[in-house]
């Protein structure tokens, strides 16, 4: 999930100037650090409202709804006065005030609900930065009863496929990856049609990555040893070799993959693959145009979010194709129901968000012979849940497909209330 | 299914159709443009291929019938040995 070379090392501090004002977080009692506020701004404190998102000169605007006010004066004059993560009252931060990218990016001006979304991914950031991961008490001890592997992986439990009545059957899944190890043990006398779309190489894996893909998506009930690790245990398996032995791939091998899987009539594509991408970078218009026609022919396209963050330092936008409105891009949570510290973040408007997350964390799949299994980390390994989901999602509802299947997912997906939507989306995918 | 528009310092590009628009003329012209066409896939109305330069997909772009072109982007895994795929 990288483009060559390391990962891009920008931040929400380089995507712009600060503006020389400044903005407090409030604890969650917020009139605690109004009042600290209060008593150091010589100006009004006003509410911000539609038609008033700046302050008045040496006053502050408050955002109810995110916990965050903006301030005329500079950060470092309000740490002077006392309003600070230490001295202040009820102020859970004080920083300086970013340069919002949606500011930037939504044409014509129009932008009271772009630049409140802006202010609380910003909001987010800095308290990820003061809090730390989010994993509070109630998420531990939900961890704690997930643990035990011994019949089904945490992943499996977690998206609630362990006791489904749904197993795929009748549903075609195209997984678009390095391709599959045909001789694997677990999927002895399952159908599996493949293809590779790689030149000079065959439809088997090479990698690993397209075996443990297919695993998570598709693999069986009862593995020749170990836990169940598949969603969609009956589901008909569709390899497209779209990466090569060494990983890489190109658009063009990906657009003959996503072709392929429309030709075979699946329902559901899985592609763990992406390109990052750069806040305010637009998405492909060719690949939005592609799951657009997918979707008329009855077929949802599900992708990673990427893995190019390390939170809570660096946080990065969903990754291509992923961004794309029309495809639904699946963030990574542990088994803590933590978003995962590479998981990347819905920072672009018009598609760019998170819509999904799956299990991402120490996922336990297939790996190809003699090795057998093996346990990975990433929106790879969230993106196959999301997509075995989605099959018996379309088992049980027959005649809805594309665009309206993925309504269905995000629909039946588990509320996350202690991540923000930026993260996670709708939340957890969830087998009917 | 192989590609032969990844000779080294040629531009990968992607090109989707106008709704209804033949793909076999509207490829016949992309080449008449420069295109080194790749694959016709027409379950997604989209060309693939390679242009000599970054100019080539402004003269792809003035060709009646395309919607939009783009160029190719390159997907990367890590190896298999790393943690977080």
């Amino acid at each position: 999930m990288q483009e060559f070379g390391p990962p891009p090392e920008y931040d929400f501090q380089d995507i712009g100037a600060t503006t020389g004002r400044s903005l407090v977080v409030f604890e969650e009692d917020a009139e605690a650090g109004l009042e600290t506020l209060r008593s150091v701004t010589s100006g009004t404190v006003a509410t911000a409202t539609a038609k008033r998102l700046e302050p008045k000169e040496d006053g502050a605007l408050v955002f109810e709804e995110l916990g965050v006010a903006v301030v005329s004066a500079p950060a470092d004059e309000l740490r002077e006065a006392g309003v600070a993560a230490e001295g202040g009252p009820g102020i859970l931060a004080v920083e300086p005030e970013r340069i919002v990218y949606a500011l930037e990016t939504i044409p014509g001006g129009g932008r009271s609900a772009e630049y409140l979304r802006g202010y609380r991914d910003a909001v987010l950031h800095l308290t990820d930065g003061a809090a730390g991961p989010l994993a509070d008490g109630a998420a531990g001890a939900d961890a704690a009863a997930r643990q035990d592997e011994s019949q089904t992986t945490w992943g499996i439990q977690a998206v609630k496929a362990a006791n489904s009545c749904r197993s795929g059957q009748g549903i075609r899944i195209a997984v678009l990856d390095t391709g599959f190890d045909s001789k694997h043990v677990d999927f002895a006398g399952r159908r599996v049609t493949s293809q590779s779309f790689v030149p000079g190489e065959s439809a088997e894996d090479g990698h690993g990555h397209g075996t443990h893909c297919i695993g998570t998506a598709a693999g069986p009930k009862c593995p020749r040893s170990g836990p169940r690790y598949g969603v969609a245990y009956e589901s008909e398996i569709f390899s497209g070799k779209v990466l090569s032995n060494a990983g890489s791939g190109t658009d063009g091998q990906i657009l003959g993959g996503i072709n392929w899987a429309l030709a075979n009539r699946c329902a559901v594509v899985s592609m763990s693959l992406g390109a990052p991408t750069r806040v305010g970078q637009p998405f492909s218009r060719v690949f939005e145009r592609v799951a657009q026609r997918a979707s008329q022919a009855g077929c949802l396209i599900i992708a990673a979010a990427g893995n190019d963050s390390r939170r809570p330092e660096i946080v990065n936008p969903v990754s291509h194709p992923a961004n794309c409105p029309s495809i639904m891009a699946v963030a990574a949570v542990d088994v803590s129901l933590a978003i995962a510290r590479f998981s990347n973040r819905g920072l672009n408007p018009a598609g760019g968000q998170v819509d999904a997350a799956g299990p991402g964390v120490d996922v336990y799949s297939s790996w190809p012979m003699p090795t057998g299994h093996r346990r990975l980390n990433g929106t790879s390994m969230a993106t196959p849940h999301a997509a075995g989901v989605a099959a018996l999602l379309a088992e049980a509802n027959p005649g809805v497909h594309g665009a309206a299947l993925g309504a269905l997912v995000v629909g039946a997906a588990r509320r996350m209330p202690h991540l923000p939507s930026a993260d996670v989306g709708a939340g957890l995918v969830q087998a009917p | 299914m192989s590609e032969r528009n990844h000779a080294p310092g040629r531009v990968p590009v992607i090109v989707s159709a106008e709704p209804g628009v033949p793909l076999a003329e509207l490829r016949a012209r992309l080449e008449r443009a420069g295109l080194r066409a790749g694959q016709t896939l027409a379950e997604v109305d989209v060309i693939t291929g390679s242009v000599d330069d970054a100019a080539g997909l402004d003269r792809l772009r003035s060709v009646e019938g395309v919607e939009a072109v783009e160029r190719g982007e390159t997907f990367q895994l890590p190896p298999p040995d790393e943690p977080i795929q």
